[in-house]
């Protein structure tokens, strides 16, 4: 044996060594080499060519007395190590002691130059690892020097890393399908653009890297705009906004942005990360319901002016045929008979249904244009006062079963609604004592009112046709009606976010229902 | 207003003219009535020192070439004329004529009903008034 061999000599150097141990006597420094590997954490063992152990290091002796106490000698001086692994406690698991049988016996026959396996060796209380290592002896000796190295520390880091690194992954893997994404750095320069980035702005990643974000600029904000991004970011705040940018083929994509600087050490922003998410489509559906918003201001104004011109130009006719019917009869009673005169009083009623009707397109057409003015009603006043107002005739009596809400509304169209709904059930009384009851129930986010009577009822089968412009159930000139009030209730309730409904029975009487929304 | 202070009435519509004559005669008004109509007319009428000035101007709002509010605001920004009360005579209950016509200083606002009988009411409310009430020389 070599003078300049690495091996170690026996454990202890004493002739009770196995039979298999056939070296020579160690040299002179041996004394030094065995106290520099028995200093060694590492445990190392020296097989020979048959795998039987002929010498181990401190380290290896007190592992096997601690973990092989059952049977030291099994991974004592003498032992086969081939036959230690397998089956060994040291190497549990089969497809782990297979490998390391295999290992070093590729080792020992000189088919490998050497062999690694990391192994685990778990200990009742905790998970261990170990790194088995197998290097052949140099020289003409046949053999090879094993050892085991505790490894569970980096073993455990290097799955906690490899972990964290698949989080990561997955992470920027659904941020690129999300996102485009973008590093500058400190002057803007890209430096990294994700596919995202390159698909939405159609320039190559080769076109991006080294430019900066003025080659996606549209143009479309003002520089203040810019300035103010930078001056954001540059004081290593997060900028976020939202972005017109215009892509290689000139078409323009709107993006919602969020760059966040990245601080060096020195605190200051060192890159630049910018994540966007593309909101082209919502832009454009926005720019259309501003749009259509401003059609429908024109529509209003357009509508209000009708209403302006059918006030003014509409009634003054009306009003001078109403005036000669009216002085025919006075400057020509010696002159008409009985029927000329009832048919130019026909022409008077006539024309004042006619200037009704037209103050009913008006009223209906007014509602929801002076929503501007609504503030909190105490709708308990309001009916009192409404029906002061309507002076029901003295066989009707109105009740009133709960004490009704203030709500946030329109005082003149919440006045209407309950005008509306009484008046109506005044004129279908058709009884001796009439009776109309109030009531009101909170129900849930609404408040569910009834105004009830005791009158005519209503066929079922014309509960929509009631609420339609101009649609009276009664012949026009048995009752002086417009067809107007219901239809005003309907839009009033509807426009208040609210519903109106009846039920009824012939000869019995009708309710009628609606709600309002508790909070505006 | 006194007895034999003229009216001026700024109409466009002729029946409606009639009927605020026939209306006067029948209250048994004895002012004088001077018909134009429009706001142009009317300022003409009224800068012409050949003509009565009036004690009271009923107004018509809408009336062709120049309407009842731009003629009122002519009115009140000329020295010689806005002492003479105006009363706004119209078939608009709209509130934003309502409030165009107040935010000028107009001294009355009067919707004209459709129904005759109502009519002559209305404008015997605003004889009786301006006949009791004191006005400007």
């Amino acid at each position: 044996m070599s003078v300049t061999s690495p091996l170690p000599p026996t454990a202890d150097g004493s002739s009770d060594v196995a039979p298999a141990h056939r070296y020579a006597p160690a040299p002179t420094n041996d004394g030094e080499a065995l106290d520099l590997l028995n200093s060694l954490t590492k445990q190392i063992a020296l097989v020979d060519e048959h795998g039987i152990i002929v010498s181990v290091n401190e380290s290896w002796r007190e592992f096997g007395l601690a973990n092989g106490a059952a049977e030291p000698q099994a991974v004592a001086v003498g032992a086969n190590y081939l036959v230690v692994c397998d089956g060994s406690a040291l190497v549990p698991q089969d497809a782990y002691a297979v490998a390391a049988q295999a290992g070093v016996a590729a080792v020992l026959a000189g088919s490998l130059p050497h062999f690694e396996l990391e192994y685990p060796c778990h200990s009742p209380t905790e998970e261990r690892w170990f790194l088995l290592r197998a290097a052949p002896l140099v020289g003409q000796r046949r053999g090879a020097v094993v050892s085991h190295e505790a490894i569970t520390q980096r073993w455990q880091l290097e799955q906690q890393r490899a972990a964290l690194t698949a989080e990561l992954l997955e992470l920027k893997t659904a941020l690129d399908q999300h996102a485009l994404v973008a590093i500058t750095d400190t002057r803007g320069i890209i430096t990294y653009v994700n596919d995202k980035f390159c698909a939405v702005s159609k320039w190559s990643r080769e076109e991006l890297i080294g430019r900066d974000h003025r080659i996606v600029n549209s143009g479309h904000h003002p520089k203040e705009f810019i300035r103010s991004l930078w001056e954001t970011i540059r004081r290593g705040e997060v900028w976020q906004g939202e972005v017109c940018n215009r892509a290689k083929d000139g078409s323009i994509y709107w993006v919602d942005t969020t760059i966040v600087p990245l601080l060096g050490r020195d605190s200051q922003p060192s890159r630049y990360i910018a994540i966007r998410s593309e909101i082209t489509e919502r832009k454009l559906l926005e720019e259309l319901n501003t749009e259509m918003v401003g059609q429908l201001h024109i529509a209003n104004r357009e509508l209000s002016e009708f209403a302006y011109v059918v006030s003014h130009d509409l009634k003054a006719p009306l009003r001078g045929i109403g005036s000669l019917a009216s002085w025919l009869v006075s400057d020509y009673a010696d002159k008409l008979d009985d029927q000329g005169c009832s048919q130019l009083n026909l022409i008077a009623s006539r024309v004042k249904r006619l200037s009704l009707m037209i103050d009913g397109i008006l009223m209906h057409s007014r509602v929801g244009r002076s929503n501007d003015d609504r503030s909190p009603v105490d709708l308990d006043a309001l009916l009192r006062s409404t029906i002061d107002l309507l002076a029901p005739p003295p066989h009707v009596t109105i009740r009133i079963d709960d004490s009704l809400p203030v709500l946030t509304t329109n005082i003149v169209t919440a006045q209407q609604v309950f005008q509306n709904l009484l008046s109506n059930a005044i004129d279908f009384i058709d009884k001796p004592i009439g009776l109309i009851s109030i009531s009101c129930q909170r129900e849930g986010p609404s408040w569910h009112f009834t105004v009830a009577d005791n009158g005519s009822g209503i066929p079922a089968h014309q509960f929509d046709r009631i609420f339609q412009l101009f649609q009276t159930l009664a012949a026009r000139d048995q009752r002086e009606r417009t067809g107007v009030g219901l239809t005003l209730v309907k839009k009033i309730v509807e426009l208040e976010g609210g519903k109106v409904w009846l039920e009824s029975t012939l000869g019995i009487g009708t309710t009628f229902h609606f709600t309002l929304p508790a909070s505006p | 207003m006194q007895p034999h202070q003229h009216i001026l009435l700024v109409e466009d519509d002729d029946i409606d003219a009639m009927t605020v004559r026939r209306t006067l005669k029948e209250i048994g008004a004895s002012n004088p009535l001077d018909r134009v109509s429009d706001g142009e007319q009317a300022l003409a009428f009224l800068r012409d020192p050949a003509n009565a000035r009036p004690g009271l101007i009923l107004l018509d709002l809408n009336m062709p070439r120049m309407n009842g509010l731009e003629f009122v605001a002519v009115v009140k920004n000329d020295p010689e004329l806005r002492l003479i009360p105006v009363v706004v005579l119209t078939t608009s209950s709209e509130e934003g004529d309502r409030v165009a016509a107040f935010s000028k200083s107009v001294a009355g606002y009067m919707v004209k009903p459709v129904d005759y009988p109502q009519f002559v009411g209305i404008m015997r409310l605003i004889r009786d008034y301006w006949m009791t009430s004191v006005t400007p020389p």
